[in-house]
């Protein structure tokens, strides 16, 4: 009974440390393959200290046979954050056989994100003509906020909706790609909320802490149970097979962390 | 001795050398590379010693579900609908994860309760654990590794079981 007691305390202690220490980082262990990101914010939310302005695109593009060339165009910086690729033909040819240009550039003005926390900066995207065909963009984003559910889009004073998207096959963790069909305003983020959590905050869904207490609770006594259960019916096992006279009980481990 | 100095050493040279290749290949197929190659760690190893029995399977699995939702709480409690990993990452994800346990709750750890006794192998293996993810992981993840180390290795040590960690490991990684 000793050594379950330990076994028990043990765990429970274990158990009650991990989540303490892991609520102190970013979210996301990752086995190292989601390295942090340094993002570089328009507007640093309170977590980030300092950040360095982020980068903006310009490109042009040649038209062939009344046919816009295919290609990207990404944000210049180290890591792209926001970059835009598309086929051939993905723009209407503009008129007087110019090329098509593009821009993708971070903005401060953009419509109202209501009910929604927006966890890139917002990039604008214009074109000197339509978007006739789907085009892929692909938005990077920082390990320090929660990751976003989705790119959400709006045009000019218009509401904001959210695009299919899913994370890049190219990293898995920090980008996240939306096919778009036409240009405007794009960031990634998720619905709820609009409050940025303090750095080493813990923040609960919804505002409930106490469900999550008790959440953690139930696993520690579940963690801890399991072990005890099998250590008790080994033991019976043993008993059974051996009995042991009670004056020699086998003697306590010692528990882990004891010092 | 010497087996513990070679498991050691050899799984901190395998996981150092994932995390020094992946810089400059990327994830894929690194991850799942180098999940194999620490899964061989443990060959030599009598399944008994490493903690894999097929005896009470279901309290283990079960275990292994209760693992996974303690190192996946403080994640479940600030999540807010990450995009599932692709399926490429899945495999990689799942590959380390049975590797790292193979080889740190699995050989180290019978090779340091051998040499210095459980204590000092539930210590010793969530320490190396730690070390093993000094290039992979900033220094500031580092407490939260030690700290699922010694989730995973007390386990190991109170149910003498490495089903249940595998499975959490499992889980938590791949829904991380």
């Amino acid at each position: 009974m000793r050594r379950a007691r330990y076994t028990l305390l043990a765990l429970a202690l274990v158990a009650a440390a991990y989540p303490l220490a892991a609520l102190q980082i970013p979210p996301g262990f990752y086995e190292g393959f989601c390295p942090p990101v340094d993002y570089k914010f328009l507007t640093p939310p309170p977590q980030v200290k300092a950040s360095r302005a982020p980068g903006a695109a310009h490109a042009e593009f040649k038209v062939v046979n009344g046919v816009v060339q295919p290609g990207f165009v990404a944000t210049a910086d180290d890591n792209p954050q926001a970059q835009l690729s598309f086929l051939p033909g993905a723009f209407s040819a503009p008129t007087g056989g110019g090329p098509e240009a593009i821009d993708v550039k971070p903005v401060k003005d953009y419509p109202e994100a209501k009910g929604l926390t927006l966890v890139t900066n917002v990039y604008q995207i214009t074109s000197s003509t339509p978007m006739v065909k789907t085009s892929n963009l692909r938005l990077l984003y920082s390990t320090v906020l929660p990751a976003p559910s989705s790119v959400y889009t709006a045009s000019a004073g218009g509401e904001w909706q959210a695009l299919p998207s899913n994370a890049s096959t190219q990293s898995g963790c920090s980008d996240i790609v939306a096919q778009i069909t036409t240009t405007g305003y794009f960031a990634a983020g998720y619905s709820g909320g609009s409050t940025v959590p303090k750095p080493g905050s813990t923040t609960v869904g919804g505002g409930q802490a106490l469900p999550i207490i008790v959440a953690l609770a139930i696993l520690i006594v579940v963690l801890a149970g399991l072990p005890l259960a099998l250590v008790r019916r080994r033991r019976a096992a043993e008993e059974a097979g051996s009995p042991r006279p009670p004056s020699s009980p086998a003697p306590p481990s010692p528990p882990p962390g004891r010092t | 001795m010497a087996r513990l100095a070679v498991v050691t050493v050899l799984v901190l040279s395998l996981e150092w050398t994932r995390a020094l290749v992946e810089r400059s290949t990327g994830p894929i197929p690194t991850i799942a590379i180098g999940g194999l190659a620490l899964s061989l760690v443990a060959i030599g190893w009598r399944p008994e010693a490493l903690g894999l029995s097929r005896t009470h399977l279901l309290p283990k699995l079960l275990g292994g579900l209760a693992i996974a939702a303690v190192l996946l709480l403080p994640a479940a409690v600030r999540w807010q609908g990450a995009p599932l990993l692709p399926p490429p990452l899945a495999i990689s994800a799942i590959a380390i994860s049975v590797g790292e346990e193979l080889a740190f709750r699995g050989a180290l750890f019978a090779a340091l309760e051998a040499a210095f006794g459980p204590l000092a192998a539930v210590l010793g293996s969530s320490l190396i654990f730690a070390f093993g993810h000094v290039l992979s992981h900033p220094p500031l993840f580092l407490l939260a590794v030690l700290a699922a180390g010694l989730v995973l290795g007390t386990w190991r040590w109170a149910a003498r079981d490495l089903v249940g960690p595998i499975v959490g490991h499992t889980l938590a990684d791949l829904a991380l």
